[in-house]
This record gives C-alpha cells, sequence and structure tokens, in this order.
C-alpha cells in the first residue's frame, strides 16, 4: 500500500509538473502532502535522514549562493564586465553575441546559470537598444550560453548541484571533469551561432522608429555602473573567498555548501545598507520546491521503488559501462529537454546512487555521475522549457516587450543540445571508456 | 468649508488622449498627478506624475538601475519617443491596483485630511452623490488652507 502511494505520488507530481496546468511547488508540495499525511515518510524520514530525506546541503547552497548574488548585483561589477566586453565588439552584431556569451557563460561557472540571466539580461537589452537590434536571438545566446556555462561547475546548476551533493563531488572534481566538456560545446555553440542567430539578427535588426538617436555602444561609460566603491571592493573580495574556499576543498575539508554559507554570511556584513534587499532576491519558490521534491524522491527511496528500479536498469545495462555512461548522458539530454532537469536530477540520483553501489565497475571515474549531470543540463537547452534558465529569458523577454514563442527558441535549442552531445559522446567515451 | 470650497488645481484628462497632453496638463498646472476622468464623467485614476516620468526609463533600466549612469549621454528626445506613441488609456492598467482617493464633495476638512493622508500620489478626488468628478484636491491646496 505505501509503495502504491508513494508511486502514486510521484507520478501525480510528474503529471503536474508536464501538464504545467499549476506551479512547480504547488506540484511537488502535492505529492509530499500525500507521502506525509499518509505515513509514507516519517519525520524523521523526511527531514533528518541523508538518503530519503531533504538534502539540506543543496537548499543550504542554492540559498547562500542567491544571497551572494544579491550582494554582486549591488556592486555593478558584471554590468562593467559585460559592457566593456562589447565596447571591444565595435558594436558588430556577432562581436557583441560572441562577447556577452562569454561573459555569460563564465560567469555562470561561478555564479549559476539563472542568476547570471536576471544579471546580464538587462545589459542585453541596453546594447540591443543603442544598435537597434531586436534582441530576442541575443537572449536566446544567453541562455543558452549560461546553460553551457553551467554545466562546468559544481555551483553552475541546481542540477550540478544535486549530482555533486548525492555523489560527495568537490567543486574541483566536477570542474577538472565536466569543465573541458563545456568549452569545447561552448567553442561549437559560438561557430553554430554564427550560422543559426547571426541571420536572424540580420533579418530582425530594423529601427522600430523608437530609436530617435540610435547611437553605438563606443561612447557607453561602463564604469559609471559602479555606484559604490566600498562595496565593489568587499562584494568582489567575498566571491573570491568564496571561490578560493571551493577550489581548496581538498585541502580545508569545508563543504561547497559551507563555503557558501560563510561567504553569504560575510555578503550580509559588507552590505550595510538595505540588507533586507539581499533576501528579496532569494528564490524562496525553487528552495521549497526541491525540499517538496526531495521528500517525494525520498518516499521512492524507502519503499524501495528506486533500489527495484536500479536493479532493473542494471539487468538492462549487464554491467556494460559503455552502455550505462553514454546511456545516461544521452538519456538525461533527450529527458531535460522534455521536463524541467531538476525533477529529473533529483530522481536519477538514488537511482544511480545505487547502481554504483551495486557495481562500482559501472562508474569508472564517477563517469555516470558527470553524464547525469552533463546530460541534464546541456539537454535542458533543446526546449524553451528544458531549464529553469530558458524559462527565466522567455519571461524577462515578455516584460519587456520581445516575447519569444516556444518554438522560436527550440528551434535554435534542439540544434545547440544535439551539437553539444556531439562533442560530449566522443569525449565522455574517450576519457573513461577506453 | 467643504472638499468642494478645495478643488480647481488638478487637471484632468480622458482616458484616450494622447499621454503627451497629460504629461503637458502636468506641466502647466504644476501638480505631482493628473486626474483621469471618463467620457461619462466619472473618476478612472490618478496618473502621478512619477508614473509619467517612468515611462520614459528604458525597462532594462528599471531592472537595473546602475545601468541608467551608463547611458550618460540620454537624449531627451529619445526619453519622449518612448510616450509619444501611448495613450492615457495605455498605461491605466497597471495602476488597477490602487484604489482610488475617492471622497465626497461635502467631506469636511479633517475628512479630506485624513484620505489626502492615505493617497499614495498626494491628490485626492471630490465626487458628487452620483459619482460624477467635482474637482481634485493636492496636499498643497489643502496645506494652503491649514495655513491660513
Amino acid at each position: 500500500m505505501k509503495t502504491a502511494l508513494a508511486i502514486g505520488a510521484f507520478a501525480l507530481v510528474y503529471v503536474l509538473l508536464v501538464s504545467e496546468r499549476v506551479e512547480r511547488l504547488v506540484a511537488a508540495a502535492v505529492g509530499a502532502a500525500v507521502v506525509l499525511l499518509f505515513g509514507v515518510v516519517g519525520v524523521h524520514d523526511a527531514f533528518f535522514s541523508e538518503g530519503t530525506g531533504v538534502d539540506w546541503s543543496v537548499l543550504v547552497l542554492l540559498f547562500s549562493m542567491m544571497v551572494i548574488v544579491g550582494g554582486l548585483r549591488r556592486t555593478g561589477v558584471l554590468d562593467v564586465v559585460a559592457l566593456w566586453s562589447v565596447r571591444r565588439s565595435g558594436g558588430s552584431a556577432y562581436g557583441v553575441l560572441v562577447l556577452l556569451s562569454t561573459v555569460t557563460a563564465v560567469s555562470a561557472i561561478f555564479l549559476s546559470d539563472v542568476t547570471v540571466i536576471v544579471l546580464l539580461a538587462p545589459v542585453t537589452l541596453l546594447v540591443c537598444d543603442r544598435l537597434a537590434l531586436a534582441p530576442v536571438p541575443f537572449l536566446i545566446a544567453q541562455a543558452l550560453a549560461a546553460n553551457i556555462g553551467g554545466s562546468a561547475s559544481l555551483v553552475g546548476d541546481p542540477a550540478v548541484i544535486i549530482v555533486g551533493s548525492r555523489a560527495h563531488l568537490t567543486f574541483t572534481d566536477v570542474l577538472v571533469h565536466q569543465l573541458p566538456v563545456s568549452f569545447v560545446v561552448f567553442v561549437v555553440f559560438l561557430a553554430l551561432a554564427r550560422f543559426l542567430l547571426l541571420p536572424a539578427i540580420r533579418r530582425s535588426g530594423t529601427d522600430d522608429g523608437s530609436h530617435v538617436a540610435a547611437a553605438d555602444v563606443g561612447d557607453l561609460e561602463p564604469l559609471a555602473a559602479i555606484r559604490d566603491r566600498r562595496m565593489l571592493v568587499g562584494g568582489v573580495v567575498v566571491v573570491a573567498l568564496v571561490i578560493v574556499g571551493f577550489l581548496t576543498q581538498g585541502l580545508t575539508g569545508l563543504a561547497p555548501s559551507v563555503v557558501a554559507l560563510l561567504g553569504a554570511g560575510l555578503m550580509w556584513l559588507v552590505v550595510r545598507e538595505g540588507r533586507q534587499e539581499l533576501l528579496d532576491h532569494v528564490e524562496w519558490e525553487t528552495l521549497a520546491f526541491l525540499a517538496a521534491l526531495f521528500v517525494v524522491v525520498g518516499a521512492l527511496v524507502k519503499v524501495g521503488a528506486i533500489d527495484h528500479l536500479a536493479t532493473e536498469v542494471g539487468d538492462l545495462i549487464g554491467g556494460n559501462p559503455t552502455v550505462a555512461v553514454l546511456g545516461t548522458l544521452t538519456g538525461s539530454a533527450v529527458v531535460s529537454a522534455l521536463v524541467d532537469n531538476i525533477p529529473y536530477v533529483a530522481t536519477m540520483s538514488p537511482v544511480v546512487a545505487d547502481l554504483t553501489a551495486s557495481n562500482p565497475a559501472l562508474n569508472p571515474g564517477n563517469a555516470l555521475w558527470y553524464a547525469l549531470a552533463m546530460g541534464a543540463v546541456l539537454g535542458g537547452n533543446a526546449t524553451a522549457i528544458g531549464a529553469s534558465t530558458n524559462i527565466v529569458v522567455v519571461g524577462i523577454a515578455r516584460r519587456h516587450g520581445h516575447p519569444i514563442g516556444f518554438w522560436t527558441f527550440t528551434k535554435y535549442g534542439v540544434v545547440v543540445a544535439l551539437s553539444s552531445l556531439v562533442v560530449a559522446v566522443p569525449m565522455f567515451w574517450f576519457r573513461y571508456l577506453t | 468649508m467643504r472638499a468642494r470650497d478645495l478643488v480647481g488645481s488638478v487637471p484632468s484628462v480622458r482616458p484616450g488622449v494622447p499621454l503627451l497632453e497629460a504629461v503637458a496638463a502636468l506641466v502647466a498646472a504644476g501638480t505631482s498627478g493628473v486626474a483621469v476622468i471618463d467620457e461619462s464623467g466619472v473618476p478612472r485614476a490618478v496618473l502621478p506624475g512619477s508614473a509619467l516620468v517612468g515611462l520614459a526609463v528604458p525597462s532594462y533600466v528599471k531592472d537595473d538601475p546602475s545601468l541608467a549612469a551608463v547611458l550618460a549621454d540620454a537624449d531627451p528626445r529619445v526619453l519622449r519617443a518612448r510616450i509619444a506613441r501611448l495613450t492615457v488609456a495605455d498605461v491605466l492598467s497597471d495602476d488597477e491596483a490602487d484604489p482610488l482617493p475617492l471622497i465626497s464633495a461635502e467631506a469636511s476638512l479633517l475628512e479630506v485630511a485624513t484620505a489626502m493622508a492615505e493617497a499614495r500620489v498626494g491628490i485626492v478626488l471630490a465626487v458628487d452623490e452620483h459619482g460624477h468628478y467635482v474637482g481634485g484636491i493636492t496636499a498643497t491646496d489643502l496645506l494652503a488652507t491649514l495655513q491660513q
């Protein structure tokens, strides 16, 4: 009976998520309410168990990074970097696209893809306004670049954070294993953008009449974005310390969630006025959604459904690591293209944990974990709903009067996601399976 | 003294007129806002001057105010062009959530002062028993009366 309830609650959550009839938090909360109400999981399982409960390290890491980015937002440093880069482009459309995408991707490695989009989309809109270019191709490029950058590091995307926590990976582990793939994927993306997005920019680059004096970007004053030099220094030092903390986990033994939490505390001290604003930038809905999702998936673990699924998958794979790793990489990409990658990764992480525990040969050099993380993030690029970043950029574009249709995004996203797989599959095969 | 004795300084416009007309009325009257009155004479909204100024600000600067300083050479013609194509009705929907600061034309001075203290824009609109617009009162009108 409890097994049926756990599976039923999980199925209900997925149906609600896919139908998009209710907010994703409501979908996950309904599932969590069912498994808690009917005693499938108890208080201990839900809140104090590493295997079946809320993964607090994921929530603390996400929360802390949101606070840190909220502080960094005050410094204007990303505005300066992005605008300075754009000025180097001399105003050429492709140059602007490459430089904005690069700043976005590199920032996403350290600050997470969704927050970077929120910080940099206004700059993109400003630059497009100045150059009398329609911003849609640039915003799509920025979302794709953010996801690619986010796939490179432990803090780059919530999906990687979940995988990193479940697999006990360090920041350096993820960087060393995922950054090379992300880098090549990004270079291919930039080359593709010339053929995919540049023609769209040329077609849509017309003055709609609102540009009375469409100036170039040469007379922008990037440094003027800095309003408070003390805040700039403090904010940049905190971010630098957090990055050093991430990179030295092997020496200090401090988990990424602890480093980020300490960083958030420092940022709180650096910001003297309007601290409340730091909490305003925390996406509480995302944190609550994840917590509820962990409870729903934890119920599947508790009743043995995940164990059963892992056994079935293990039988299907037949002990072949090539099938396991490449199947996870491509399968994760396909599923993440169709549904939000966070619930997918939250569900698959315990399956992979079971698989690797019962058959370590399937996971050479933790390849199965990296395949899950990279497949989920890069696959999310395929459609307008595949990743949180895409959903956020579509929302920003609509709010600013430049709606991006599902298929407008998807026709570019699918090509980029497929090209990512074409790059990632041989790289995984060469690195882990030969 | 009643509310109807204080009205007169607030300009009013119809929803269908170009937004620049509302701007001109506001500048000429020197008040903090303009009353929007529909064709049947019923008040629809108070359009604050700050909201009109806000319309000239690019949406991306509202998202990231740091960018305002980056655009050091912002041309008044560019800002004007952003609102030139809008009508008053185009910008009313955003303000629907705010309750209209209405008072009876027969309201006492204390009632006017109470409504004014709660009004976001510092303007209250006096209406007759049929809900038709009689006139607007600014905080300055009221303070001038209190000072006498």
